[in-house]
């Protein structure tokens, strides 16, 4: 708790002062409060014998990496470039975790590529968000995220777990609450809030939290990023884009890029900025409650993670809906989706065999349907409208 | 433009110096952290020094009818009875069979099996059985004169390894405490041993069960071999026992039944060790069992204890039966003959929350009270005599920890706990609760709940048995659980005997199944062994959780320590027996 108010007391104090920041801070007004916050709540807890081993190695290793990343991008290294300082730094600690004894060689493997993936996604989006003026979602997302892995860390139990996320929600408030700095050339934010997931992510995991119940958080950012990434390289706008920044190499950097062709992005372009941070911290939420109901109910992970994918799935359906997604294509797509949730409540039904995990993908299917409804008629409404 | 983009430059590299610095800096913090030596915190200490009051205790036996809160089980017909289960909704039920597995209806036997103090387990100077006594509470022997608080191989002797159950099992694991035995001249004599070894009144065998199979006989001294050791063919786990009376038999059971391809029959068996063979054994395949995941699982990991005065022996089975052997032994030091004939009464239970029925702790008592934990976190007593439950109560997952016991005011009080099994699984309530549970009712006086990480492979929680604090540091038990902070961490916590409130709890870097020892010093002081899965034996100050100093046995010690005098004896998964010094 000490480290938590200390944590919250220099994040929120360094927030304030970096609205006076001159120059090149400005970039770092966002994200270097944050950072500052969980050092200071790190070295506490170190200091007050209330940090484990592991909430060093983890919240060490992952400041570290979100601090080269931070640096890599104010000086603007290439993506690969960027990738390799990520990969360095988290396979070094899983490597030292797997020298440890806390996993085996393949799971430390895992981990690293797992954690690399998240970073980078994070990252984007988070710089995503930042082009978009919406710099107040992704401090948001890591509260929901945190208070969500407080519950796990509650019911496993694990203090080491709970005592981190503690810091971290305590060192993203501030973030949440005043006005956004740093403006569209804020770097600092995603690298930060990167670290952050890492560190907590990996601890609840080898705390025995399951795959899907850890990658939870982010899994919507997670098929938001795919979607944009996949849709960069097959879309005529994508190609376009990528082709303009002349040769592979600029080319694979273009791709990487964060620019506002996020889905959430789009869809705060087509109806509002509120209206599609709601749905996405929304949708997160809803998630989040599967994860939780699926952990309560005993699902096997694999089952879990498909599930909680679905529902990802149901909210990028809502999304594109409401960006320019026909309504026979929507029917389609929910068509679609109801197929995939047939599956997984057959896959429920024969390797689990309860009643109740059997109808949980046709219930998030139902929910999907429920709130595609207003678009389906409205979509109708504008339909006939121009048909007369 | 020429200077601004040399100023820009100049910028950037300021940048990158800053981002460098700090990133050494917290770099710097992890190193640091990851480098320093356990960490203990201390709590308080009001009864530093002292134990519980404790009375001298008889084998009389205990009329159940005594018991605070008694009610006679319901019968079930048949020769079963229940009970109320402690902890947990439902009946403990049981039945108690012959040896031809024929339930007994009115079992009243009329021979009384009971112990009294634990210092007259056995009249012969060592560690004759897991712990020492039916306390489970001296596992060293003697004094040691300790001036450097240093610990030094004396000798070592190579063993080799099993491959078993779909894995590999090199050296001596847990709960593997070696037997030291300083015999009669007479018991010597019968046994063959040499001259000089007959003669000299201080020798002291090390007889030690192990993975490869064998069991091995060794000069304490010296470590050198006092008979060709005994291969059984298929590997040991647990802890022997020898015989109590002297009697050179030997009671030890077989952890694995597979050696490589080969295959074999699940034994308890009895060692004669004058003919340095077995002679005698309970089959581990028993009809009666109930034995669940997997089915037919016929290990003995628990260190049998004998009542001396009634020839009896009980041993619990990881087939979840609880063996009565009446052994029909005799010595005849002078004709160089021993013989053993056991003869088998046994009981099994249920009960609703069970899984796995099995146990693989060992049994303490007190009196005719018995007690041990079992692979669904029950925590039994019965009675020694007529084989019925006392009371049962269920600690929730996987106990394998020994009860360890102590009389406080006449009145038996258990420490023990439990580990993290089938809640991991789950994904739930990842806790080590230890507790202290009075042993008449098998109420909880108090509960210490440590969080700990869950394996499937090597569990987490409490594996070792609490060690008993003596003389000066005889106000706390110590609890040696594993995988609490991280999964390669554990925690060595002391708690005060009366409260369950933290004296010390002690971070270990790696986290460990051995079981903690105390030697007790001759200048007054009382030393702590225990080793780790790094392979670190740790001499400690029982009275602060540091360490004096560690030495390395290469590999896993997840065996326990045996000692006598000066000198302790361990192997490791490195594939030796060690004899060390302690000076």
């Amino acid at each position: 708790m000490l480290a938590a108010g200390i944590a919250l007391v220099v994040s929120g104090g360094a927030a304030l002062l970096a609205r006076t920041l001159p120059g090149w801070r400005t970039r770092v007004a966002g994200g270097g409060p944050v950072w500052l916050g969980l050092a200071v709540g790190l070295l506490v807890l170190w200091l007050t014998s209330s940090a484990t081993n592991l909430t060093v190695i983890l919240l060490g290793a992952a400041l570290v990496a979100g601090l080269v990343e931070t640096v890599l991008q104010l000086v603007g290294a290439p993506w690969v470039f960027r990738l390799i300082g990520q990969l360095a730094v988290i396979g070094a600690t899983m490597a030292l975790e797997y020298q440890r004894g806390d996993m085996f060689a393949v799971t430390a493997a895992v981990g690293a590529v797992v954690g690399v993936a998240a970073f980078s996604v994070i990252v984007f989006a988070t710089r995503g968000a930042a082009l978009s003026g919406a710099s107040r979602t992704p401090p948001l997302l890591a509260l929901v995220g945190a208070v969500y892995l407080g519950v796990v860390a509650w019911g496993l139990p694990n203090p080491g777990v709970g005592a981190l996320v503690l810091v971290v929600a305590a060192a993203v408030v501030p973030l949440a609450i005043l006005p956004g700095r740093g403006g569209p050339d804020e770097v600092a934010l995603g690298p930060v809030l990167a670290a952050a997931a890492f560190a907590s992510g990996m601890y609840a995991w080898l705390a025995n939290a399951s795959p899907a119940m850890v990658l939870a958080p982010v899994a919507v950012l997670e098929v938001d990023v795919a979607w944009t990434l996949v849709r960069r390289l097959v879309a005529v706008d994508g190609r376009a884009r990528l082709a303009a920044a002349g040769g592979w190499w600029r080319g694979l950097d273009a791709w990487s890029e964060p620019a506002t062709d996020l889905v959430a992005q789009r869809a705060a372009a087509a109806t509002s900025p509120r209206a599609a941070s709601a749905w996405l911290v929304g949708a997160t939420v809803a998630v989040l409650a599967l994860s939780v109901v699926q952990w309560w109910l005993g699902v096997h992970w694999l089952l879990a993670a498909a599930m909680i994918l679905l529902l990802a799935l149901g909210w990028l359906l809502l999304q594109l809906a409401a960006i320019d997604l026909p309504r026979s294509d929507l029917i389609a797509w929910l068509a679609g989706l109801s197929v995939l949730a047939g599956v997984l409540a057959i896959g429920g039904h024969l390797t689990d065999g309860r009643r109740l995990v059997t109808a949980l993908p046709l219930l998030v299917a139902l929910v999907v349907w429920a709130a595609a409804l207003p678009r389906l008629r409205g979509t109708a409404d504008r339909a006939s409208a121009v048909s007369t | 433009m020429g200077m601004e983009r040399d100023r820009g430059d100049r910028r950037t590299r300021r940048r990158l110096r800053v981002g460098l610095v700090a990133a050494a800096v917290a770099g710097s913090v992890v190193l640091a952290a990851c480098s320093a030596t356990d960490p203990v915190v201390t709590g308080s200490r009001p009864d530093a020094g002292s134990a519980p009051s404790a009375g001298p205790q008889t084998r009389t036996p205990v009329e159940l009818d005594t018991l605070p809160g008694w009610t006679p089980p319901t019968s079930l017909g048949n020769g079963g009875y229940a009970r109320p289960l402690l902890g947990a909704a439902g009946d403990i039920s049981w039945t108690v069979y012959d040896q031809q597995s024929q339930p007994i209806t009115n079992h009243a036997p009329t021979r009384t099996v009971a112990w009294g103090d634990p210092s007259d387990y056995t009249t012969i100077p060592g560690v004759l059985v897991w712990r020492g006594n039916n306390a489970r509470t001296a596992p060293t022997y003697g004094t040691a004169d300790i001036t450097q608080k240093k610990l030094q191989i004396a000798w070592t002797h190579d063993i080799g390894a099993v491959s078993a159950d779909g894995s590999y099992f090199p050296g001596a694991g847990w709960t593997g405490q070696p037997l030291l035995v300083n015999w009669p001249k007479a018991t010597k004599e019968a046994m063959g041993l040499s001259q000089a070894e007959i003669d000299d009144p201080g020798f002291v065998e090390v007889i030690y069960p192990v993975f490869d199979g064998h069991i091995y006989r060794l000069d304490l001294a010296t470590g050198t071999q006092t008979r060709p050791a005994i291969d059984s063919g298929w590997g040991f786990k647990g802890t022997g026992s020898i015989d109590p009376r002297g009697y050179p038999l030997l009671y030890t059971g077989q952890g694995l039944n597979e050696n490589g391809e080969a295959t074999g029959p699940w034994e308890y068996r009895i060692f004669d060790l004058i003919q340095n063979k077995q002679v005698a054994q309970i089959s581990g395949t028993d009809e009666v069992s109930h034995r669940q995941d997997p089915v037919g699982w016929g290990a003995f990991d628990s260190s049998a204890l004998v009542d001396r005065f009634s020839d009896t022996l009980i041993e619990p089975g990881e087939n979840g039966v609880i063996y009565s052997a009446k052994l029909n032994a005799s010595f005849d030091p002078a004709a160089k003959k021993v013989s053993v004939d056991p003869q088998l009464t046994k009981m099994v239970y249920s009960t609703p929350v069970s899984r796995q029925y099995g146990i693989e702790s060992s049994a303490a008592a007190w009196r005719n009270l018995m007690y041990a934990n079992d692979n669904d976190g029950n925590l039994v007593c019965w009675d020694a005599t007529t084989l019925q439950v006392v009371w049962a109560h269920n600690f929730s997952d996987n106990a394998d920890s020994t009860p360890v016991l102590a009389d406080e005011g006449g009145h038996p009080y258990l420490y023990t706990g439990n580990s993290v099994g089938w809640r991991g699984a789950e994904r739930r309530d990842q806790v080590t609760g230890l507790v202290k549970v009075d042993g008449l009712t098998g109420q909880v006086v108090w509960r210490y709940d440590l969080p700990t990480y869950y394996d499937f492979a090597v569990k987490g929680g409490l594996l070792s048995t609490p060690l008993l604090g003596q003389g000066e540091d005889s106000d706390m038990v110590i609890f040696n659980v594993a995988k609490t902070t991280a999964p390669s961490e554990g925690t060595l916590i002391a708690l005060d005997r009366r409260t369950g409130r933290t004296i010390w709890s002690r971070s270990l870097a790696h986290y460990s199944w051995s079981s903690p020892v105390m030697i007790h010093g001759t200048d007054g002081h009382e030393y702590g062994v225990f080793g780790d899965s790094a392979g670190l034996l740790h001499l400690f100050d029982p009275a602060t959780g540091h360490d004096y100093s560690t030495l390395s046995l290469g590999k896993n010690v997840e065996a326990s320590v045996s000692a006598y005098d000066n000198m302790l004896v361990v192997a490791s998964y490195n594939q030796k027996i060690y004899g060390i010094t302690v000076s």
